[in-house]
């Protein structure tokens, strides 16, 4: 009788504590459930792109989004976009200058409720230049895994990419996309 | 060809600013400084040429990280050779030794500097770019002294740094290309001052020999084309053929057939470069 109570109740009590556990593990991230793409614009048209290759790691107490910490770091020699000109063009010195700064990384440093959703900040290096950042998130933090989703704009010129200014925006609009499962 | 509106920014942003800093400068030079000083006046007017028209646009950085390697040194690098060509050349120390070690000295510095450090692995690239730097110097600077009119500065603008531009664009990296034109425009500034008062460029010759290598070693490592390495290597070492104006039987030849030697020379390897380039790929940038 006691034993038919207990030992479903140990089970409930060793499961919850077992996934929270679990989260507390990092969760690796990478390029399969990990996207990063932008979007670049000009006055008569915009160009679709993003990065293949990346490896990351995420890690949250239990199930509190706030606990959230998050660090990925971007292969840029992996960027693809819609044209097979402009990908070699993006490589090239004039934006990216993938062969002088082969990755980019983000390093979250912090989350906070906001009204709607989260507001993740970081350290985000890009193109050999680190800058503070912090984006609009919609993050969910479940045993099974971690599922996140922000767009935001970010402006070129401050990571030092500047080049075509008049002609091609300096905003550039960013999706960040993680949906990682144990 | 690219499109209108480029070309025109090109034009206003770039080649007209640097073609009349350069322009003014020589102007002053010739007209108020003493023989002594044109060396030093050629390299101001070409310090001045490529700052204006960098300027606006700013294809090449001033102050690259110490770390850094490859065409972020460029322009610096430039700078500073145009200043210790000119230099020697104003406290008239003894030549030619001056100008030999200032040569030498000024190759190995920029192999150090302009080969991209993926390059470095391999210590021949060092060791060639330096020879290429040094001999293209000799080459240009003979040049130099051997046709102080137009000529020079017309077939190092138009031939030699026309051909790297194309060649760059053609392998995606308009900033590159722009670096070619930079130097272009502020030596068709000069053209058109020696076309009235015909001054030496030789001091130019040390920033142009190891430039365009420069240039053409940056576009060969950092872009992403099917431009051929040979397109590269052609535009770069464009300046050795002004060797053959040192044959006999060239020097044997009437003086227009000199004038012509010295314009066609360049243009051959320079023509066959953007023609591999070409036919390697488009010149479109993809946005």
């Amino acid at each position: 009788m006691l034993a038919s109570r207990v030992i479903p109740m140990l089970a409930i009590v060793a499961l919850l504590a077992g996934s929270a556990l679990a989260a507390d593990k990092p969760l690796t991230l990478s390029g399969e459930n990990t996207k990063v793409e932008f979007v670049g614009s000009k006055k008569d048209g915009k160009h679709n792109g993003g990065f293949k290759k990346l490896t990351g790691t995420a890690t949250a107490k239990g199930t509190d989004p706030t606990t959230l910490s998050l660090n990925v770091v971007i292969d840029a020699n992996s960027l693809y976009s819609d044209d097979q000109k402009l990908t070699a063009h993006l490589k090239s010195p004039d934006f990216f200058d993938v062969k002088r700064h082969p990755e980019a990384k983000f390093e979250s440093t912090g989350v906070t409720k906001e009204k709607e959703g989260y507001k993740l900040s970081g350290k985000f290096t890009l193109h050999g230049e680190t800058k503070e950042l912090s984006f609009p998130a919609d993050i969910s933090v479940a045993p099974d895994g971690l599922k996140l989703a922000a767009k935001f704009t970010i402006d070129r010129n401050e990571w030092g990419i500047s080049f075509g200014q008049g002609q091609i925006n300096d905003e550039v609009a960013i999706t960040l996309t993680v949906a990682t499962k144990k | 060809m690219p499109p209108w509106e480029l070309v025109v920014d090109l034009l206003l942003q770039l080649v007209l600013p640097a073609a009349v800093a350069s322009c003014i400068v020589l102007v002053l030079v010739a007209r108020f400084c003493s023989p002594r000083w044109w060396d030093l006046g050629v390299a101001a007017a070409a310090f001045a040429g490529l700052t204006a028209g960098n300027w606006q646009t700013v294809p090449l950085p001033y102050l690259p990280l110490w770390n850094d390697t490859g065409w972020p040194w460029l322009l610096p690098l430039a700078i500073a050779l145009l200043a210790s060509s000119g230099l020697t050349s104003a406290l008239a120390w003894p030549r030619p030794a001056s100008i030999g070690i200032c040569t030498l000295a000024g190759a190995a510095v920029s192999a150090c500097f302009l080969v991209p450090g993926e390059l470095r692995a391999v210590p021949w690239w060092m060791l060639g770019f330096g020879s290429l730097a040094f001999v293209n110097v000799a080459m240009l600077e003979r040049m130099a002294q051997r046709f102080p009119g137009p000529l020079t500065p017309l077939v190092w603008a138009v031939t030699l740094f026309g051909g790297a531009a194309g060649v760059l664009l053609y392998s995606h990296s308009a900033r590159l290309s722009n670096g070619a034109t930079l130097f272009a425009s502020a030596l068709l500034g000069m053209a058109a001052v020696t076309y009235f008062k015909p001054l030496p460029l030789r001091a130019v010759g040390l920033a142009v020999g190891a430039f365009l290598p420069g240039l053409m070693i940056s576009g060969y490592s950092d872009t992403f084309s099917e431009v051929p390495w040979q397109s590269f290597a052609l535009a770069a070492a464009a300046p050795l053929s002004l060797g053959l104006l040192l044959l006999p039987a060239v020097h044997r030849l009437a003086n227009w057939q000199q004038v012509a030697a010295a314009f066609l020379l360049p243009l051959i390897p320079n023509a066959i470069a953007v023609a591999l380039a070409i036919a390697a790929e488009g010149w479109e940038l993809g946005y």
